[in-house]
């Protein structure tokens, strides 16, 4: 199967069609499709961002340092670029990436999961998984999300929590043995309402992927929580990656911030 | 030693009230612990060094505007004011000392006031005289004035000297006095201050976007 992880730049001029592959390939067979889709975001802005890769869920971003604490939580604080801003590799350090306003058609919002001074680290939804950088505070709008999401792909349960208190306990569908859903700590990067209302109505594509899976169905092999209509599938690893979730954690999930922690544990 | 010869002169002067202070009294009155943006405080005045005077009057506050006012301070012979004004909030100080005087340094001052905004300083010296000649109004940060102080030699006088603090805040203190050999400090009107405090609004409920993205099933 092709690799296809090109940086989002090379690939502006793939056309909207591409997007379009939709989520008919969950649950299928993985796509051997040698292309992929370009983001909903601009095109990169301002003088240098030429230089470094668009961070995206198409992207893979190289020299990027990785999420120092995968397992923990924040304050919840999460924070949103009001135009494209770039990513250092340390407060004050050299450039590697640029965060665009927008993902996937929706804005952008992102976890910070540190502080230094003004800088803030936040998780990039790029590859590799745990991708995080630093961005200058002047240039974020910051909100404070009370949700976290817990998936624990041992017992299979999703668990939203709301300042910390429990509101919600699903069985979901976890990855199989061979397509593991990857641990670690994401975020809810998009809240999509795909063109096909089938197998899910809402997709909710995490900052994370497959690790065995380079592409799937056209995509970068972005994992994401969505719905599934067969509910046999609950409680059981046999997904591509996805978290399949039942349709009433599906409508409290859609209601989830972007840029809420997602911790996904083994 | 020279530090020797300057505890002597201000000893001999009638200065040393009490036993000599081998360490000097914190700059000014820094709150523990707080949340950058989240605590202002001021005081009006500060000595350090062999003559300690703690900062008076001191506020400090991390919510609402806090204040205090100080008639007169007069305990130490080397520095005079009075009417003392102070107030400090979560991302603003003010501090004003009125007719200040250092003798020693042949220093008055009609008003010094510091001002901190949103981690922003200014400082004001209404008809301020060093040594018969008028000091700028308002200087630029960290302006430095050399002082010579009767019989003990050559020191400085920095005027709105701004510095961030180890939290991140700024701190404006509107005249620094240097004790010459290094042996403290006088402190006229001093304002720390964070940036206009963070308070995060909840993060808005995601509207669902008409995309497509292939994702792993």
């Amino acid at each position: 199967m092709a690799t296809i992880n090109a940086p989002g730049h090379s690939l502006r001029a793939v056309t909207a069609a591409a997007l379009l592959l939709a989520l008919a390939g969950c649950g299928g067979s993985p796509s051997r499709h040698g292309t992929a889709a370009a983001d909903g975001g601009k095109g990169a802005a301002g003088a240098g961002a030429a230089k470094v890769p668009e961070a995206t869920t198409y992207s893979t971003l190289p020299g990027v340092p990785k999420d120092g604490t995968p397992t923990g939580t924040t304050d919840g604080l999460v924070a949103h670029p009001a135009k494209s801003v770039p990513v250092l590799d340390r407060p004050g350090g050299r450039r590697v990436a640029t965060l665009p306003a927008t993902e996937l058609g929706g804005p952008t919002w992102v976890p910070v999961v540190e502080t230094s001074g003004d800088w803030r680290r936040v998780l990039l939804p790029s590859r590799p998984n745990q991708a995080s950088g630093w961005v200058s505070a002047a240039g974020l709008k910051t909100a404070h999300t009370p949700y976290t999401v817990r998936v624990d792909l041992g017992t299979r349960r999703l668990t939203l929590e709301k300042s910390a208190r429990r509101v919600g306990r699903w069985k979901v569908a976890v990855g199989g043995a061979k397509t593991p859903t990857p641990p670690g700590r994401t975020f809810v990067m998009a809240t999509l309402a795909p063109a096909k209302k089938t197998p899910s109505p809402i997709v909710l594509p995490l900052g994370t992927h497959s690790a065995t899976l380079d592409t799937f169905g056209g995509g970068p092999g972005t994992v994401a929580l969505h719905g599934w209509p067969d509910t046999s599938v609950f409680g059981k690893a046999v997904t591509h990656g996805c978290v399949r979730v039942p349709a009433d954690a599906l409508k409290a999930l859609s209601r989830v911030p972007l840029g809420s922690l997602v911790l996904i544990t083994a | 030693m020279r530090h020797v010869h300057v505890v002597k002169r201000l000893a001999t002067a009638g200065l040393l009230a009490t036993g000599l202070a081998a360490t000097a009294t914190p700059a000014f009155a820094a709150p523990a612990l707080a949340a950058p943006g989240g605590e202002g405080s001021a005081y009006g005045l500060n000595v350090t060094g062999p003559l300690p005077v703690p900062p008076v009057p001191a506020v400090s506050s991390g919510g609402g505007p806090v204040s205090k006012s100080l008639l007169r301070e007069n305990h130490t012979k080397l520095v005079n004011a009075s009417a003392l004004d102070v107030t400090a909030s979560a991302a603003r100080a003010r501090s004003s000392v009125a007719d200040l005087s250092v003798p020693t340094a042949k220093l008055l001052a009609h008003a010094v006031t510091a001002k901190c905004v949103g981690g922003q300083g200014t400082a004001h010296l209404a008809r301020a005289v060093l040594a018969g000649k008028r000091l700028d109004a308002s200087p630029p940060p960290n302006t430095t004035v050399p002082v010579d102080i009767d019989g003990l030699g050559r020191t400085s006088l920095t005027l709105n000297k701004q510095q961030r603090t180890s939290d991140g805040r700024l701190n404006v203190t509107a005249m620094e006095l240097a004790l010459p050999g290094g042996k403290g400090a006088v402190r006229v009107a001093s304002a720390t201050c964070g940036r206009t405090p963070e308070t995060p609004s909840e993060a808005p409920a995601p509207t669902p976007v008409k995309h497509d993205l292939p994702v792993t099933g």
